[in-house]
């Protein structure tokens, strides 16, 4: 639970941080920059105005655990000990006429890894996260077209109304959910947008564009915009919001693709004036995860060396109403410190059976064996599909502003399962040195026993310093 | 200066999210011209003309420079547009805020409307909701006024009247108001005010904590004919804590604007980067 307490220990500091002793007013003006004669001059834009340039580099430490429960496939991508990247961060917007603006968000970058030759195919990677044009006919009307990143959801650790969120995330130097958001891909797609006085809605169409892209594929150009992760399947999505309903924000989402279809919910809502407490909610007819990945498997061949074993059912693998549920609120203090905490229901996850099941299976061999590389391949379609293996989680995180020091940020979080209490977690301070540079470090890794659900993950221990500029 | 929170964060710049709160605090306490005055105005009176000073009625924008200053030397610098309307429900503004610099809160969108607090990162795509306290977060220099209409959210009385000195040490005669809250949206418990007794411009302020702990000293400063009234163009924002840090807001490109309502809502956030 060492997350656990770095996150108590910060919350702690918070508090104990002395406060010093208040001025008298007859000095304050000593310190005030004197009055500049003359008329407050006009804003003037520039093309800084309509874009968000960044560079960023990060250097990142990964430790591994050995001799796992349930052995790693012998044949798995080889995880990097130490990797750098540096990346062109672009994002931004220009009016195009006063119906039409267009938008463009895209990062490339470029990766160095231990275990990679100097220059291999994952050393520079382009990822175009947008690229839309907006039309709006009318005042409130919205019609856009092109790759849009469209998030959905009031919670933190998970969002269970996120449905365009599947094999979307590309590198990323922390595993703050928060940031997670921040560089995934958007979705091809037609969308029509009304917004009123007294509410908004929304319908989208997501073609299929291309096959499907397997989760392990690693061995693709470096300026591929990778339409099999969005656009593998044809989806569409209906949305509606209100604007007042008692300040308890509501929001109604309907999802539908080639396989399922999922009715969403959102709540949020002010208690008091430190308190926002929200709740989302999903459910339809559909598969476990397991069998999830398996469909997923087989339809991208990645499986096909498994030959039978791939077929292997679940128990699980019928179709069946599935939920998952968020419940969680935050809180600030006047510390300048915020709290989120929320329970996490993954339904389609394993249940603690299933779970138990999957660890003893798996650890009956002291090499890796084929069931072991299917197992592997539930959890990393888990991963690439972002969602939680297991069925019971709790959430927690912690932000510090000005912590000790202005212009510095602590922040930590973590993940707990409820079946075993390992958990995930990372903390990090983020220092900005000016309005230009910021840097981050921060120190992640997992905690449980080896059979626990995040004491059986490879990856113990990861360590990773950002610096940016902006410009 | 930074913001708060990281670039990353869910969360808005909290920094800039207190500095756009001062801002808008500035702006909310107006409405159209300031009427005639009874000969012995009460207290209350007082902070309505104070607030009609400010702002004016009809919808507007602006924009809002933030110069945080360190011992006399800037520091950080923060660029606002201001979309600002008045609720003819509640007498209080509903504030849409977009984030022009510095470079790393640029795209960033916030929605105050009532108690309803929404903060939008066009990075993430995520619309968070935030509570009224988070308005308050980040470095204390940064000495928000922040909230309301005054005269909506406080009580005044009238301590007395005085020759005070305004932020270029020159004397100003004033009502000295003591201001309480009545309101829960209100972010100060308590309030000292210094009303020009011969323009009903607003000179100075004195802000306190809950535990009655002094907040921030504010003085305006800088009047100039903006919108069809005389109005203060700068607010020197000092921090009570330590004094060396001082931020001023400069408010600039002043212009009536017509903002639909239907812009008061998370769902419109990702399009107001077209206004």
């Amino acid at each position: 639970m060492r997350a656990c307490a770095l996150t108590a220990a910060l919350l702690l500091a918070c508090h104990l941080a002395p406060a010093p002793a208040t001025a008298q007013p007859a000095d304050a003006l000593d310190f005030v920059p004197p009055e500049i004669p003359g008329d407050a001059e006009t804003a003037r834009a520039d093309w800084r105005e309509a874009l968000r340039v960044s560079v960023e580099n990060a250097t990142s430490l990964d430790r591994y655990r050995h001799n796992l429960v349930v052995p790693v496939p012998a044949n798995s991508p080889n995880s990097p000990d130490t990797a750098n990247r540096t990346s062109l961060d672009v994002r931004g917007g220009w009016n195009l006429g006063r119906e039409i603006r267009a938008s463009v968000s895209d990062r490339l970058n470029l990766s160095f890894q231990n275990d990679a030759d100097t220059v291999s195919s994952r050393t520079l990677r382009n990822d175009l996260r947008e690229a839309f044009v907006t039309w709006a006919p009318t005042p409130g009307t919205y019609v856009d077209m092109g790759r849009i990143n469209v998030r959905n959801g009031v919670a933190m650790g998970f969002n269970p109304v996120d449905f365009l969120r599947a094999h979307t995330l590309v590198d990323q130097a922390s595993q703050d959910p928060s940031v997670l958001r921040e560089n995934r891909l958007g979705t091809v797609m037609a969308r029509v947008q009304w917004v009123g006085e007294t509410g908004a809605a929304s319908i989208l169409l997501a073609p299929r564009l291309a096959p499907e892209t397997p989760i392990d594929d690693q061995q693709h150009p470096a300026f591929n915009p990778e339409w099999g992760r969005t656009n593998g399947t044809t989806r569409m999505l209906l949305s509606a919001s209100l604007n007042q309903a008692d300040d308890l924000s509501p929001q109604v989402l309907l999802y539908h693709d080639e396989s399922e279809t999922r009715l969403g919910a959102t709540l949020s809502h002010a208690v008091g004036e430190a308190t926002v407490v929200y709740g989302e909610w999903a459910g339809g007819r559909g598969t476990n995860v397991s069998a999830r990945a398996r469909a997923y498997g087989a339809r991208t061949g990645s499986l096909d060396r498994l030959g039978a074993l791939a077929g292997l059912s679940q128990p699980d693998d019928g179709k069946s109403f599935y939920q998952d549920a968020v419940v969680g609120g935050s809180w600030t203090s006047t510390a300048k410190v915020t709290l989120n905490l929320e329970y996490i229901y993954h339904g389609a996850g394993l249940s603690r059976a299933e779970w138990h099941d999957w660890w003893k299976v798996g650890s009956l061999a002291t090499q890796s064996l084929p069931v072991n590389e299917l197992q592997w391949y539930d959890r990393a379609y888990a991963k690439s599909e972002q969602v939680p293996f297991t069925r019971h989680h709790a959430f927690a995180r912690v932000a510090w502003t000005d912590a000790f020091i202005p212009r510095l940020e602590l922040s930590a979080f973590s993940l707990v399962n409820l079946y075993d209490g390992s958990l995930m977690g990372q903390v990090s301070a983020t220092y900005y040195w000016s309005d230009q540079w910021t840097t981050e470090i921060l120190a992640g890794g997992t905690l449980g026993r080896d059979t626990s659900v995040y004491g059986s993950q490879s990856r113990t221990t990861n360590a990773s310093f950002r610096l940016v500029r902006y410009f | 200066m930074p913001c708060v929170m990281s670039d990353a964060s869910p969360h808005p710049p909290a920094r800039v999210l207190r500095r756009v709160l001062a801002m808008v605090a500035v702006l909310m306490c107006g409405q159209l011209s300031l009427p005639a005055m009874a000969a012995s105005p009460t207290a209350q009176e007082m902070l309505e003309a104070a607030d009609r000073v400010r702002n004016p009625g009809r919808p507007f924008r602006l924009t809002n420079t933030l110069v945080e200053y360190v011992e006399g030397q800037p520091q950080g610098r923060t660029e606002l547009l201001i979309f600002a309307k008045l609720d003819s429900d509640t007498g209080q503004f509903k504030n849409l805020i977009r984030f022009l610099a510095p470079p790393r809160d640029r795209g960033k969108l916030m929605l105050m409307e009532n108690s309803r607090l929404w903060f939008y990162d066009g990075a993430s795509k995520a619309s968070v909701r935030l509570s009224l306290q988070q308005r308050l977060m980040g470095q204390s220099s940064n000495g928000d006024v922040l909230t309301v209409n005054l005269a909506k959210d406080y009580s005044g009385t009238l301590v007395g009247e005085e020759t005070i000195k305004d932020s270029a040490r020159s004397d100003r005669d004033c009502w000295h108001l003591n201001l309480t809250a009545i309101s829960e949206s209100a972010v100060y418990n308590r309030i000292e005010y210094w009303v020009e007794r011969e323009t009903y411009n607003p000179i100075k302020g004195i802000y306190y904590s809950d535990s009655g702990r002094m907040l921030k000293l504010v003085f305006f400063r800088k009047y100039q004919m903006q919108l069809g009234n005389v109005r203060p163009t700068e607010t020197v924002i000092i921090d009570a804590i330590d004094p060396k840090q001082v931020t001023i807001m400069t408010f600039t490109d002043y212009r009536f604007q017509d903002i639909p309502e239907a812009w008061f809502q998370r769902d419109f956030l990702p399009h107001l980067e077209a206004e």
